[in-house]
């Protein structure tokens, strides 16, 4: 039974890459066939025809897929996690069919449409190329769906990874197009290039690529403080013992988070050292100007957490700013990478050099990125930021596990810090004995030679005292 | 930057390179969907001692022992013993047991929060002098030889200037000795940590996932460049399942006892004490001159992790008359999967234990 579910769950997908593939393989004899008219300038002639073809083909491929794609498996015996998986085969192949068939309907209905793309090959290649960017989001989405299928997380993180690159992969192509575009054009230039170039896209994928190469995730524990420090201020509002002192509790909390607005009156141009150091004077001013009234809330264990929050915002936004002084480091690194790769394409192709193809495009951006990112890593201002970022980072760390801590003392559970204690002098113990252990392996040659000399003494006593005995007696004897 | 003439036709450009991937993609996931398990360290062994979450191991061998003292190879805690022996035919360690070595190893384990308090003392003279005692009293040599990976060569080292009469011979290999170098990411980055924070802040326990992020950026772009590249080997399931070993290991990467983890940084990366002669374990110096046995230590040149700056000064502070510097063409994992490694290095290795019986 286990055979034929993966021997059909192999049909299933084999029948939706045979699929895919010659639905592509149509559109590129189609685009093929039709350049050869636009360059004869034929295509005003044979565009409807060209369409029709294309279209019967389409037709008759989605019909024999659909045809082979209906449920043969014995889907009752299966498993539920198999039944569900290959339910999404049969959902992303349904939404691609129903997809091709809007498309076609849309031309169907727009002959107009066609005949305008077919005088115009470049919105025409806009058009496809759109078009197929979208199935390829979707089809991105589908594989990355896949990975919970495989048998281990060692598997799906690495199949994980695999569609991820080829996302990188992807993205890089559209600023290849841009390149290509403009040699063949023979009107490069770098000027012209980085003023097509969307800086913010490119900013974007270096954030995806490199987000998961950070030191420790950092806006993973970013959100949890921000995370924790809403749920721990909602809880202080709502504590019976502080309402009286709500509305001075209510002033106290929101006065950094009001102050992160007012960094907008930060002078135009500053730079991140000056927008930290601004940060600093204001929190301080506020902190000043509330402390009065702060006062009045007497000691206790809110009030302590209270405190902690408004470090722990004030910390956060330390953090904030300094990853972003350090993102403007990486972000840089790769514009320059970029700046580097272009010109030197761009040297090639003045001295006659073929245009690169977009595999050694992409091989060699990789390379000149990843010598880029290096020089930085290994520049003393990286090391420093760096180790500050991290710093920070961890500070919020630590507060939030106190917090945590701290909240959950009333409870009846035994807490971090108590077992910590229980291990100290567990270790401490353990390495008593350790050490006495050695101590008396070391004593133990000394203790077994010791017997053998007592031994020896007695024995040469009781000889004596034997022969004494029996000498004592020979001479009574006489 | 030549290419090949090609037909530049956009539309084909784009769909045939999309196609690819998406097929490449696919048929990587059939074969990963028929891997039941990614087998590594699979040559045959025995565990013969336990204390706490270390376990020391015995490797089976019928081959005739050609080097009678037995070795004992200390690991280093970050990652795992298993790239030694990562698959059959890329293992430093059955390797050695071809030469007839007889090859006990310490597997450090998992430490988990109770760990915490394990410092540099707890590991040298707790666990390692343990195991030593165990092989010696077993194989019946008041000797051994100590073999130390990576920092595991450190403690090795640490190990031999404080216990010289229990070692015969020293191997290192990969081992950092001189922090004070520029040449490694690593050494220059841990000047600027607050080591402090970082194992408090974990609660004791340095997550191993925070020591691979930091292994990952000294080859930022690797991680794409590697799954680019895997897409073309993707139908040969051979060469996958060498890739999946080799990734399976890198992310196999055990936390880290927090006290022993901060005395490491502190007094070597960033004080650079051993070499010094400033170091203090267990309430003794640790003094390299103490090293007077016969030393074989192994760097390879293009080590990103250690570089040959931090290794090779070793010789200049150790008072050894018999010791050998040996260049390994390579880099610092390849010294024990590569092809090279499996030809030269394992033979290199036991012939000079021979050499040193």
């Amino acid at each position: 039974m286990a055979n034929k579910v993966m021997d059909s769950s192999k049909e299933m997908l084999e029948l939706w890459s045979d699929t895919q593939q010659k639905l592509v393989q149509n559109w590129v004899d189609t685009s093929k066939k039709f350049q050869t008219y636009v360059q004869e300038g034929k295509s005003l002639e044979h565009s409807l025809d060209s369409y029709k073809e294309w279209f019967d083909s389409q037709r008759s491929i989605l019909n024999e897929a659909f045809e082979k794609g209906v449920a043969q498996a014995p889907t009752d015996a299966m498993p539920e996690q198999v039944r569900t998986w290959l339910e999404k085969q049969r959902e992303f192949t349904k939404n691609s069919i129903d997809m091709m068939n809007e498309l076609m309907q849309k031309q169907m209905d727009a002959p107009a449409d066609f005949q305008k793309m077919s005088t115009n090959p470049q919105e025409a290649y806009k058009f496809w190329a759109d078009y197929f960017k979208k199935w390829y989001a979707q089809t991105m989405e589908m594989m990355g769906g896949m990975k919970e299928y495989l048998p281990s997380s060692g598997m799906s993180e690495m199949y994980e990874n695999m569609v991820n690159s080829s996302k990188s992969y992807f993205n890089m192509y559209e600023m290849w197009e841009n390149y290509n575009k403009m040699v063949k054009n023979g009107n490069f230039d770098a000027n012209s290039y980085f003023k097509m170039f969307d800086m913010q896209k490119y900013s974007s994928m270096m954030n995806d690529m490199t987000k998961n190469i950070m030191p420790f995730k950092f806006h993973d524990v970013s959100e949890q403080a921000n995370t924790f420090i809403e749920t721990y201020r909602n809880m202080l509002m709502g504590s019976a013992n502080q309402m009286p002192y709500k509305e001075i509790w209510a002033k106290y909390l929101d006065m950094v988070p009001n102050m992160s607005n007012m960094m907008n009156m930060m002078p135009q141009g500053g730079s991140m050292p000056q927008m930290s150091e601004f940060q600093e004077q204001m929190v301080s001013r506020m902190q000043k100007l509330y402390a009065p009234f702060y006062k009045m809330v007497p000691p206790s264990k809110e009030k302590e957490m209270g405190q902690m929050l408004v470090d722990m915002q004030t910390d956060l936004l330390k953090y904030q700013t300094k990853m972003y002084e350090m993102n403007m480091l990486i972000g840089q690194a790769a514009k320059e990478a970029n700046e580097v790769l272009m010109k030197d394409l761009f040297e090639a192709a003045k001295n006659g050099e073929q245009p690169k193809m977009y595999n050694e495009y992409f091989t060699q951006w990789l390379d000149t990125l990843e010598s880029h990112m290096v020089e930085l890593f290994k520049s003393d201002d990286f090391s420093k930021v760096q180790g500050e970022v991290l710093a920070l980072q961890l500070d919020l760390k630590t507060a939030v596990n106190k917090g945590i801590e701290n909240a959950l003392s009333p409870y009846p559970i035994v807490l971090n810090s108590e077992v910590d204690q229980l291990t100290k002098q567990i270790h401490d113990l353990k390495a008593k004995v350790r050490n006495l252990e050695k101590e008396g392996a070391k004593e133990e040659p000394k203790k077994a030679a010791a017997p053998a000399t007592a031994k020896k003494t007695a024995t040469t006593a009781k000889k004596t005292t034997s022969s004494t005995a029996a000498k004592k007696a020979a001479d009574d004897a006489k | 930057m030549q290419s090949k003439q090609e037909d530049t036709n956009p539309i084909e450009t784009l769909t045939k390179e999309f196609m690819a991937q998406t097929e490449k993609m696919l048929k990587g996931y059939k074969i990963l969907s028929e891997v039941e398990e990614i087998d590594v360290a699979t040559a045959e062994k025995t565990i013969v001692w336990q204390e706490d979450k270390v376990r020391l191991f015995r490797y089976e061998s019928d081959v005739k022992k050609k080097v009678k003292t037995p070795v004992l190879i200390s690991y280093a805690l970050v990652n795992r013993f298993d790239m030694m022996d990562l698959q059959p035919d890329r293992s430093f360690i059955r390797k050695l047991l071809e030469e007839g070595v007889d090859v006990y190893l310490i597997d450090w384990g998992y430490p988990t929060r109770t760990d915490r308090y394990l410092t540099m003392d707890d590991y040298i003279n707790g666990y390692i002098d343990s195991c030593v005692d165990f092989v010696s009293k077993e194989t019946g040599h008041k000797k051994i030889n100590l073999m130390g990976i990576c920092q595991g060569g450190t403690f090795s080292a640490i190990y031999t200037s404080l216990h010289k009469e229990k070692i015969k011979n020293l191997i290192t290999l990969v081992a950092p000795f001189d922090f004070n170098t520029e040449d490694g990411l690593l050494f220059k980055w841990s000047r600027d940590i607050d080591v402090d924070k970082i194992v408090d802040a974990n609660d004791g326990l340095v997550p191993g996932e925070f020591l691979n992020m930091g292994f990952d950026m000294l080859k930022p772009i690797s991680k794409v460049k590697k799954f680019v590249n895997i897409l073309d080997v993707m139908e040969d399931k051979d060469k996958l399942m060498n890739f999946l070993r080799m990734e399976q290991w890198v992310a196999d990467s055990p936390d880290q006892a927090g006290e022993c983890y901060r005395q490491f940084i502190k007094d070597l990366y960033q004080q650079n004490k051993l070499i010094k002669g400033e170091l203090n374990i267990g309430g003794h110096t640790v003094n390299l001159k103490n090293i007077d046995v016969p030393v074989l230590t192994i760097f390879a040149t293009h080590d990103h992790l250690v570089p040959p700056s931090a290794t090779q000064p070793f010789h200049d502070y150790i008072s050894s008359k018999d010791k050998t510097l040996y260049e390994f063409p390579g880099g610092h994992i390849g010294v024990f999967v590569g092809s090279r490694s499996q030809r030269e290095l394992g033979p290199k290795v036991a012939q000079w234990l021979a050499d040193h019986e």
